[in-house]
């Protein structure tokens, strides 16, 4: 079995160490492992520990920089909002810096912990629930804590928890509004996305049916196959009140000033409901009526089917069986109350046959083009990835749409997308250069035996892609290499270093820009 | 070796490697003219759902006035007022949208009004799903109506299909000479790596990946040898004759780029342009009227733009749905149902609106809530292609679609 590339599938570039690894355990073992998180990741924490930056920014007109540690990633949600409330106008860099460094931070781990697997869900959890940073400034402040306390805490655990953990993060109430949601009109924005992203998915709305809720095909046990408009209605008034202790008091509202979730019965729609054909009875205790909503939607048989179809495209194929994820929607529903529901159902993915049919038909999308060039040849992230990364299309922690970054290739593979992709590589290496950073090529060129053209190609060529490459790709890369320097036909790379060794690294960094194109490293 | 050469050879900083391979790549294709038909068609989507009863309000209704404070409708006075009225409806446009009423007034815009989808969803993605789909209801597997057009009429064109934007838009999908550019000054593949022959090696026969590929390596070929050097600098330059304040800026710029394709005769049949930040459940009031700003402004000087070739270009302004009649608590509204769409152009009957406009009594609302839909969006388009792109076969890019009429806003 093609070890090397289901290790491609599911972490951000195999390192030859992890393989090896791998291939002591077996498949199985080495999934187990990385779900258990059992080995030690102390190298990747002391790095994190060590994140430093410089941001520009804006204060009373002026743009001013500063360099920062990580200062705010770690720090609980009353010192983020103690900050904050002491000023009227809290500094950009305040704002900015917890979704600055969650975004470092993120992409630290990506490259260097131990737990890739954990990573990648980490990833596609962040997307799922998607908030966008750019929405409001508290959102950019608090960011951390939802990274750690919602999307990290769940990523591998119970899925009604998660939901709900989501439900009451301010950031997620403040994005898809429903911290402003009162009784009469409700805002539907929030319970909308619950149903047609977070939960059931569109392929359970019967929007035809409208209010027809008697019309709604069953399940055998007697719930509603799937939802339409009237039970979005009903579900924003079930989460009415569900709101954010900004600290706004006035005559109309009193609420207390904390920056944490916050339930205010004086906007709660207080009055009967039906939700899924589920009466609910008028005036039930605090939350009740939306926690009943989240039983119902996070225990749907459609949201099983819904989640396991995302789980099986981004682990497995754009197009996954539907075997594949009825099996996963078993293990799912088996599972719906257990504190490991997630990690159980990703581990039946990942040791499906499915899975080693169709590796390398997944493309990579920006950040994981990023991380994997970085794991393999030695670049560290900066606060320029972000513009970076956006170049290519992914928005970090910025992706407007609720929906998430699209995970197919249908989205990513494009003219101008491709464009990009194939600019940033060299892009990022001579920014990386240019500010005096080092590679690996310089030294582990001069480590080789040979270092003529083609041993050179080969050795990087199988860095990046574990594999060599066709002898007419091979030639034309040599021949681009050799452009206005015949000399060097045959001739031994490795004398260059002692007297030319920046020419030698501009050559190692085209060559590597070559290879790196290749259709191979972008897929996964 | 000499240092010299070597130094040649290895280039010097960012400038390195500097050796175009172009000329290698030159095709007979390259100074390929427009084929048929050179009308191009653009479609301006409006995504997140447009409330298209504060854009093009209907003042003079009384239903109207009754269900929205004062901050998310107009009043009598506020805005600009249509002389005549409209089936007995008096329409206004939103006070930052006078250029689109200059538009109107010079005869150049039409409004349809009451469009959009039959299909009652409210949802945002299934709606544009459908939309760019150009279906009604939801079956998998369907490529994109414009790239179902585009392979009807085998455009020899080098670039027929054009997302002004970083990604492509759905309606393509499927058709694989379609283009995605967001700018057109520096569309080509850095120095020090332009290789495509070796990229064009790489990438042949790859199923995933290939297509796209080839498309965009002949997509770089026809710019960067068509692109004259006057235009490459007004694209560097910047923003000319286009607005450039935070709320018009980024349409601006992708109206720019469509503007420069038009002009250079890139032979584009149809290009998608998205505007983004519509979905205004709250707050409607601060957000609104930055967004018909940016709408006018950048439309308004687009037109101006292409003022030379406006009787060769169609614009469809156009959102998924509409939005509620009655807002909600939180100074916003949520998703409904029927809306405008706009037409704009040398061949359109400007000055003029068009359409069954259903009213706001609470009958005849959707669903008793929101505008009804009483012209099908695939009309619409299909009027668009039948005269001004002059396709005769719309049905076959609309399919299960019977109802066409030829609705009078087109030439």
């Amino acid at each position: 079995m093609a070890l090397d590339k289901a290790l491609n599938r599911v972490t951000y570039g195999v390192l030859p160490e992890q393989l090896k690894k791998a291939e002591e355990q077996g498949w199985s073992n080495w999934v187990a492992a990385q779900l258990q998180r059992t080995t030690d990741d102390s190298t990747c924490d002391q790095m994190i520990q060590n994140i430093s930056y410089e941001i520009e920014y804006k204060e009373g007109g002026r743009k001013k920089k500063k360099n920062l540690d990580l200062f705010r990633y770690f720090a609980t949600s009353s010192e983020i909002w103690d900050a904050l409330k002491d000023l009227d106008n809290p500094p950009e860099y305040l704002t900015q810096a917890g979704a600055i460094e969650t975004a470092l931070v993120t992409w630290t781990k990506a490259i260097h912990s131990e737990h890739q697997i954990f990573e990648m869900l980490v990833e596609f959890w962040h997307n799922h629930f998607n908030v966008s940073v750019q929405t409001e400034d508290y959102i950019a402040a608090s960011f951390s804590i939802y990274d750690r306390e919602v999307i990290r805490k769940n990523a591998l655990g119970n899925f009604r928890t998660f939901t709900e953990d989501v439900a009451k993060s301010p950031c997620m109430l403040l994005y898809l509004d429903n911290a402003f949601s009162k009784s009469g009109p409700a805002n539907e924005n929030y319970a909308r996305e619950l149903f047609e992203l977070h939960t059931l998915g569109a392929m359970h709305y019967y929007n035809h049916l409208y209010d027809d809720w008697k019309n709604v095909p069953v399940n055998i046990d007697g719930t509603a196959k799937g939802y339409i408009d009237e039970d979005i209605y009903e579900a924003a008034r079930a989460f009415t009140g569900w709101t954010v202790g900004s600290g706004k008091t006035n005559h109309e509202v009193d609420l207390p000033s904390t920056g944490e979730f916050y339930y205010y019965d004086q906007w709660h729609d207080h009055y009967q409901k039906r939700v899924l054909g589920n009466e609910f009875k008028s005036h039930q205790n605090a939350m009740e009526d939306g926690q009943q909503v989240l039983d119902l939607v996070c225990y749907h048989k459609g949201t099983a089917i819904h989640l396991c179809t995302k789980l099986c495209q981004w682990f497995v194929s754009d197009t996954p069986s539907e075997e594949l994820i009825a099996g996963a929607a078993a293990v799912w529903s088996q599972h719906a109350k257990a504190d490991d529901q997630i990690l159980k159902v990703v581990e039946y993915i990942l040791l499906s046959e499915a899975l080693m049919q169709n590796l390398q038909t997944k493309i990579k999308r920006p950040n994981h083009l990023v991380f994997s060039l970085a794991r393999k040849i030695g670049l560290e992230p900066g606060i320029e990835w972000i513009w970076i990364l956006s170049q290519m299309g992914w928005k970090q922690f910025s992706w407007p749409l609720p929906t998430g970054h699209p995970d197919k290739a249908s989205y990513w593979i494009n003219s101008d997308m491709l464009l990009k992709r194939w600019n940033c590589v060299p892009m990022m290496l001579y920014i990386n250069m240019e500010r005096g950073n080092k590679t690996r090529f310089m030294d582990e060129t001069l480590k080789l035996e040979k270092t003529d053209i083609d041993s050179l190609i080969n050795y990087w060529s199988m860095q990046l892609i574990g594999a060599e490459l066709s002898s007419e790709i091979k030639r034309e890369i040599e021949r681009e290499l050799l452009v206005e320097m015949e000399e060097m036909k045959g001739q031994e790379w490795a004398m260059l270093a002692k007297d030319y060794p920046d020419g030698l690294e501009y050559k190692l960094l085209q060559l590597v820009s070559m290879i790196a194109l290749t259709p191979e490293f972008h897929k996964r | 070796m000499e240092r010299r050469r070597f130094l040649i050879g290895c280039g010097a900083g960012a400038a390195l490697f500097a050796s175009s391979k172009w000329r290698m790549m030159a095709s007979p294709l390259s100074n390929l003219l427009p084929a048929d038909n050179d009308h191009t068609f653009v479609l301006l989507f409006l995504r997140g759902g447009c409330d298209g009863l504060q854009l093009l309000a209907p003042i003079s209704d009384e239903h109207y006035q009754d269900a929205r404070p004062k901050s998310l409708k107009l009043s009598d006075g506020q805005g600009y007022r249509i002389d005549q009225e409209y089936q007995h409806t008096g329409f206004s446009f939103h006070p930052e949208a006078s250029a689109l009423k200059e538009l109107y007034d010079n005869q150049d815009l039409a409004v349809i009004h009451a469009c959009g989808l039959t299909n009652g969803t409210r949802s945002h993605f299934d709606a544009m799903h459908l939309i760019e789909r150009g279906i009604e209801k939801n079956t998998s597997g369907h490529e994109g109506w414009m790239a179902r057009y585009l392979k009807a009429i085998d455009s020899k064109s080098y670039i027929p299909g054009v997302s002004v934007s970083a990604n492509l838009a759905d309606s393509f999908t499927g058709y694989g000479k379609a283009s995605s550019i967001n700018n057109l000054a520096d569309y080509n593949l850095m120095e020090g790596l332009r290789v495509p022959q070796l990229i064009k090696q790489m990438y042949s026969g790859d199923p995933i990946m290939g297509s796209a590929a080839e498309q965009t390596l002949e997509t770089i070929q026809y710019l960067q040898t068509n692109l004259t050097d006057g235009q490459r600098a007004d694209l560097e330059r910047g923003i000319q004759g286009y607005p450039t304040d935070w709320s018009s800026r980024e349409l601006s710029r992708s109206l720019q780029t469509v503007a420069q394709l038009i002009k250079m005769d890139a032979g584009a049949k149809i290009i998608n342009v998205d505007y983004g930040g519509w979905d205004t459940h709250e707050r409607q009031a601060n957000v609104f009227p930055n967004l018909v700003k940016g709408l006018s402004e950048s439309l308004g000087a687009f037109y101006n733009d292409i003022s030379a070739k406006k009787d060769k270009v169609t614009v469809l302004v156009m959102s998924e749905f509409g939005r509620r009649l009655r807002s909600n608590k939180s100074g916003g509204t949520d998703h409904g149902h029927g809306n405008f769409m706009m037409a704009l152009g040398g061949k359109v009957n400007g000055g003029k609106m068009f359409g069954e406009w259903p009213g706001l009594h609470p009958k005849t609302l959707d669903r008793g809530v929101d505008l009804a839909v009483t012209t099908d969006y695939r009309n619409v388009l299909s009027n668009i292609l039948r005269n001004s792109m002059q396709f005769n076969n719309s049905s076959s890019i609309f399919p299960g679609f019977e109802g066409y009429s030829d609705l009078g806003f087109i030439q």
